[in-house]
């Protein structure tokens, strides 16, 4: 019930603060954080459950399943969390209340419907994160992209119409190639099932044959591929960050990226292990390529947004490597990396958004002496940059570095990889040095955010010194999960 | 195992406590300086002070050979630990730290007074403290890299203290390039050129850690020596060596060894009290620290595995930098030059000890001596750099020539220095002297054909570092006055001595100097027992039990070395009875001179070969791609706004955009795609792309389902 409850508040609860619209704005802002706040409440609650039962194995708060569409057998309404999903839940009821923080000062138009999309983003979200059904999954899927469509479509900077299609061309077609492959699995299994705990035993006993794990592969890694994003794929990421406004490009980075790599372990892992074990090298090459390229590219950036966004492909670039190393750090590694993920980037597109709204651009050729002109927005930029550079301040050097190791045991010429979390402090220390640090111009004067905002973006970092001191909060749950899928992948 | 496997007692609480308060202050600071800037500076002095009690309460038990160890559950999913490993090495660096930075910071009371920003000051200094000592108490790899990590962003912090780059803070001669190479830097780019050329090292450090920890799984220091399993596994693939060796490119960029040793004179761009406890006393001797780790660990682990490769690489290394600085130390016209260059090149005898204990019968030979020579060091290179400090305040310059006659308005910081001095260059009964003929002593003992260059180069760097020392006495102290100076009497600026909050710090520490240096041979035995309980029950290696022993032959090369190196300082400098500008008027002097001031051409090389290629290619990438491509494709000025500097962008816009359009013609414009898209032409595309791919995968599915 209580998947259920955090699935549909929000999306029931959409549509009352639409309704509140006619009672006033703040009527609107409050119930939305009273909702998220809620849900983020259950998804704690559910989080520590497993957390203290150590049961990050299995599948805990089951719901189903139960029968959806009778006509075809396995088409059932499943939900369930374990070790890999209930992270991603917690992380996505956290941002949601971060992110209504973060609306209250820079969204100023079009309240009601602004807020109501929030929720339905949060409980879609929640939805992907938790559905054990693959139909249900792809329902929940498209399901993030329609509110995502509006809050660039209209929310969104000066190209934003441009930014909005591109955005769904890339991952409309994505998707709807994974679902042939969704359908490819229904319809050549028997018995046909879009159940992914029954799927996943099948692969276990042998019985999806690997002609058909290829193609599956194939097919959606054009679905998880687009969302990651994986390089070449990627290029509509950029465009989308830099037309939405900055929380949602908490959402964007924080969470639906998270819903690609999200699929490249349950699905990939769990339903197709024998491909993934055989051309494990295509995945981790992608990853590496997508690592590099993010990095690289991310280094000539004016827009200090763009920047980040490309920081953020390389990041996403770790879970794909993870993910696919087939063994323990790898794979706890990359599930703990968009965790942390989630939180440092959610943190750096919001001070880019505070910056773009003070200081007028985001150009970091312009812009100069933060330090100076705001203290405020300057420290937690230099905080928000050590732990998206994989400084050993945030927990985000633990888990980049899991990562590292678990491609370094595969084979030690993977310690290449090590320069990406160098180019990415080389990249940010000189961004810092130029607009933080430098002189300001005499002229200028801006102001600082207030204290509430200082404060309210501040609990981006809190999770992550939390787990550089104490990860097994976040590792005991995950680990008995990566136990069983290395498990079932054969690996040690 | 023979340490206790203690419960959290106040014991094995304080390791965690001398790291942990420090940086605990570090963060407070910017609290207590609401209360006032008076209350802010003696609460950073305060924090400093307590952790070094509780350092030195940790003393009675190392010096006893107890060794304190304590672990907490940090990732038990992966089987990692955080821990304090307090054997009697740890405790003494720990002590050395604690007590140098403590005077720092009280003689940065007086140093800084008229500074601004002093919140940040402090903040990067205790923070320092506490990531240095969190390297020094840490028992496994892995903690030891935050405390690297740390250490190395507050030196990043602190070179470039005065960011606002005004003309008298800068480093090196302004107007004097190489190869059309300026060699004066502002702060702001000394910090960058630290931060970058440490993180090179870093890298290397990293890459031969994880490979170590995926090969071994565990980081900790006891169980990698207990264990060894793992040197041979890393044998087998050929990786014991390149492992060794990058763990070792850590300590080379960290203590500025060559070849990445050309950052350190540059940090010289930061305050002085920085510079004498980063970048000279402590942070530059972490590199050191690593090898007096992971020495013995690979040393025990790697014998019969042909590990001595690896410290033959310490060694040629330590001794390379040891001579290469010293050299440049000659020529140097800077006070603070004149110490960096003589920091890296001592730091590059220190490392000479860790790698000919490899090399020797008795690992402990070396590794004493070492450990000796970083103990001698530390204390006079502090002493020097502060009074060095308060010689800059009182004569308003940083360059010696521009002192001189200065022994009797700044007499305690005259007789400071040359104690300290004395210790630097060798003089019998002076610190450094004891400890340099240990190294050289462990050198000559090298039982491989590497014994004689490895001397040699340490013979010769006695004589240079005995002539520099006395150079810099001499052109400070003695003779006349220099014309600044005078120029300074006339608009009424006396030089006087330091303030007591500055001097006695300096003393202190020269005294200190002397005091080690008459006791020398009773001080070597007892770190010879100290680091001999250190290695056998930490790292189980067996050691000799012999403390001091003279070698005659060191002790002869020492002397006549000093006696060499100092005669013409004496003679030019001192007593002035000749003068040095007729050395280098030319041929083949003057010629050498000019080689030595242009360091060695090594840094005007690093330039042309990646700092400024790596611009230059960005921005001929930006003006072909940008302006000459990009441009002209789009044929729109407005369209060009979305294209960016790079190759990787190009190929974003141009051709990954173009597939992704479909099959659009190439060339597209964005503003025409965004058009297209309005019109359906893109939609179109895009059905035929999904269309497509529904057909092959629906033809692969057929095919597929018939071979089944």
């Amino acid at each position: 019930m209580l998947l259920s409850l955090m699935i549909f508040v929000p999306i029931i609860g959409a549509a009352v603060a639409y309704l509140l619209g006619k009672v006033g704005t703040k009527a609107v802002k409050g119930f939305t954080l009273a909702v998220s706040i809620i849900t983020l409440a259950l998804s704690l609650s559910v989080f520590a459950n497993i957390l203290q039962s150590g049961a990050g194995a299995n599948y805990s708060f089951v719901e189903g399943p139960i029968s959806w569409i009778p006509a075809f057998s396995g088409v059932d309404y499943y939900l369930g969390v374990d070790g890999l999903s209930a992270p991603l839940v917690l992380i996505s009821a956290l941002l949601t209340v971060l992110v209504v923080f973060g609306s209250f000062d820079l969204i100023t138009i079009r309240i009601k419907e602004y807020y109501a999309l929030i929720l339905i983003f949060e409980g879609a979200v929640i939805g992907v994160f938790s559905s054990l059904n693959l139909l249900l999954f792809y329902v929940f899927w498209e399901l993030v992209l329609i509110p995502m469509f509006f809050f660039i479509g209209i929310w969104g900077g000066p190209r934003r119409k441009y930014a909005a299609m591109k955005f769904i061309l890339f991952t409309y077609v994505g998707s709807a190639v994974m679902l042939l492959g969704f359908l490819g699995l229904y319809f050549f299994t028997s018995p046909s099932t879009f159940n992914i705990p029954d799927l996943a035993r099948m692969a276990l006993t042998g019985k999806i044959p690997s002609w058909l794990q290829g193609l599956v592969a194939i097919a959606t890694f054009a679905g998880f591929g687009v969302k990651l994003p994986v390089v070449p794929f990627h290029t509509w990421l950029p465009d989308a960050h830099v037309e939405a406004p900055a929380p949602i490009s908490v959402f964007l980075a924080g969470l639906m990226l998270k819903m690609g790599g999200y699929g490249f372990l349950r699905v990939n892992l769990q339903i197709l292990p024998e491909i993934s074990k055989q051309y494990a090298w295509v995945f981790i090459s992608f990853g590496i390529l997508t690592m590099f390229y993010g990095a690289l590219v991310a280094i000539v950036q004016k827009d200090f947004k763009r920047m980040i966004a490309l920081t953020s492909i390389n990041h996403m670039g770790f879970v794909l490597l993870g993910g696919f190393t087939g063994n323990l750090y790898g794979v706890s590694g990359a599930i703990f990396q968009m965790f942390n993920h989630a939180a440092a980037i959610g943190l750096l597109f919001m001070l880019s958004g505070y910056i773009h709204e003070q200081a007028g651009t985001r150009d970091v050729t312009i812009l100069r002496g933060l330090r100076f002109t705001m203290p405020r927005t300057a420290t937690l930029v230099i905080l928000a940059a050590l732990a998206g550079m994989g400084a050993p301040a945030f927990s985000s050097f633990l888990s980049e570095y899991m990562v590292i190791v678990g491609a370094i045991s595969l084979d030690p010429r993977y310690a290449i990889v090590v320069l990406v979390p160098g180019l990415t402090a080389g990249y940010f220390m000189w961004v810092i040095r130029r607009t933080v640090m430098s002189q300001p111009k005499e002229e200028v004067h801006h102001h600082d955010m207030n204290r509430f905002s200082a404060l309210t973006l501040s609990l981006y970092l809190i999770p992550l010194i939390l787990l550089l001191i104490f990860p097994s909060l976040l590792l005991n749950v995950v680990d008995p999960l990566s136990r069983s899928l290395i498990a079932a992948l054969g690996g040690a | 195992m023979t340490y206790e496997a203690a419960q959290l007692t106040f014991e094995t609480l304080t390791p965690w406590l001398v790291w942990f308060i420090p940086m605990l202050g570090a963060i407070l600071t910017p609290l207590i300086a609401k209360a006032g800037d008076k209350a802010r500076n003696y609460f950073a002095v305060a924090v400093s002070l307590l952790s070094a009690l509780l350092a030195a309460s940790m003393l009675p038990a190392a010096l006893g050979g107890n060794v304190i160890h304590h672990q907490v559950e940090w990732i038990p999913a992966l089987k990692i630990t955080a821990g304090v490993l307090a054997d009697p090495i740890a405790v003494l660096m720990a002590n050395i730290v604690a007590w140098i930075s403590f005077l720092i910071m009280v003689y940065s009371i007086g140093y800084m007074k008229d500074e601004t920003s002093l919140t940040r000051y402090w903040f990067f200094m205790n923070f320092f403290i506490g990531n240095m000592q969190l390297i020094v108490l840490s028992d496994n790899f892995l903690q030891l890299f935050f405390g690297w990590e740390g250490v190395g962003l507050c030196s990043y912090g602190l070179i470039g203290f005065w960011n606002r780059d005004e003309e008298k803070h800068w480093v090196g001669t302004p107007g004097h390039t190489v190869w059309g190479v300026p060699q004066a830097y502002s702060p702001t780019h000394a910090g960058m050129k630290a931060f970058i050329t440490t993180r090179i090292g870093d890298i290397s450090f990293l890459i031969g850690l994880l490979i170590l920890y995926s090969v071994a799984g565990t980081f900790d220091f006891i169980h990698l020596a207990e264990n060894k399993q793992w040197a041979s596994s890393l044998a087998a693939m050929g990786l014991l060596i390149p492992v060794g060796v990058l763990i070792f490119g850590g300590a080379i960029g960290k203590s500025a060894q060559f070849p990445l040793h050309e950052w350190l004179p540059d940090a010289m761009a930061g305050p002085t009290a920085v510079s004498a406890l980063i970048h000279a006393a402590t942070m530059v001797k972490a590199g050191v620290f690593l090898m007096a780790r992971a020495g013995p660990i690979f040393y025990s682990a790697g014998s019969g595995l042909g590990v001595t490769g690896f410290f033959e690489a310490i060694a040629w290394i330590g001794a390379f930098t040891a001579f290469l600085a010293a050299t440049q130390a000659m020529v140097a016209k800077e006070v603070k030059k004149v110490l960096a260059y003589s920091t890296v090149s001592q730091i590059g005898y220190m490392m000479l000890g860790m790698g000919v204990a490899g090399l020797v019968a008795d690992f402990a030979t070396g590794y004493v001596a070492g450990f000796f020579h970083l103990t001698s060091h530390a204390i006079f290179k502090a002493a020097m750099f502060m009074g060095a400090g308060a010689l800059i305040h009182a004569t308003e310059t940083k360059y010696m020539n521009e002192m001189g006659g200065l022994r009797k308005s700044m007499r305690i910081t005259y007789i400071s220095m040359l104690l300290a001095a004395a210790g630097l260059a060798g003089v019998p009964l002076f610190s450094g002297f004891w400890s340099k003929d240990a190294i050289l002593g462990a050198t000559l003992s090298v039982n491989t054909p590497s014994a004689v260059p490895l001397t040699i180069l340490a013979s010769a760097t006695v004589f240079i570092t005995a002539f520099y020392s006395f150079r810099m006495i001499g052109m400070i102290f003695h003779g006349e006055p220099s014309h600044h100076l005078e120029k300074l009497e006339e608009h009424g600026h006396h030089i006087h001595e330091a303030p007591r909050v500055m001097w006695l710090p300096y003393a202190i520490l020269a005294v200190a100097t002397v005091a080690i240096g008459l006791t020398g041979p009773f001080f070597e035995g007892a770190l010879h027992s100290i680091a001999g309980s250190s290695l056998e029950k930490v790292f189980e290696l067996h050691v000799e039990e012999e403390g001091f022993k003279l070698n005659f032959v060191a002790l002869g090369i020492s002397i006549a070395g000093l006696g060499v190196g100092a005669f013409p300082a004496y003679r030019y400098y001192i007593a002035r009875t000749a003068d040095p500008s007729s050395l280098v008027s030319g041929g083949f002097l003057a010629a050498l001179y000019r080689f030595l001031e242009n360091r060695w051409y090594i840094n005007a090389l690093y330039y042309k070969v990646f700092v400024y290629p790596s611009v230059t290619i960005g921005r001929g990438l930006f003006k072909v791609f940008e302006t000459g491509v990009i441009d002209r494709l789009s044929g729109a000025a407005a369209s060009s706004s979305i294209a960016v500097s790079s190759v990787g962008n190009w190929i974003d816009v141009n051709i990954i955009d173009w597939f992704a359009n479909g099959t659009a013609a190439a060339g597209t414009v964005m503003s025409r795609t965004a058009r297209r898209i309005q019109s359906g032409v893109t939609e179109q595309y895009v059905f035929i792309f999904v269309i497509g791919i529904i057909i092959v995968i629906l033809a692969v599915l057929a095919l597929g389902s018939e071979m089944n």
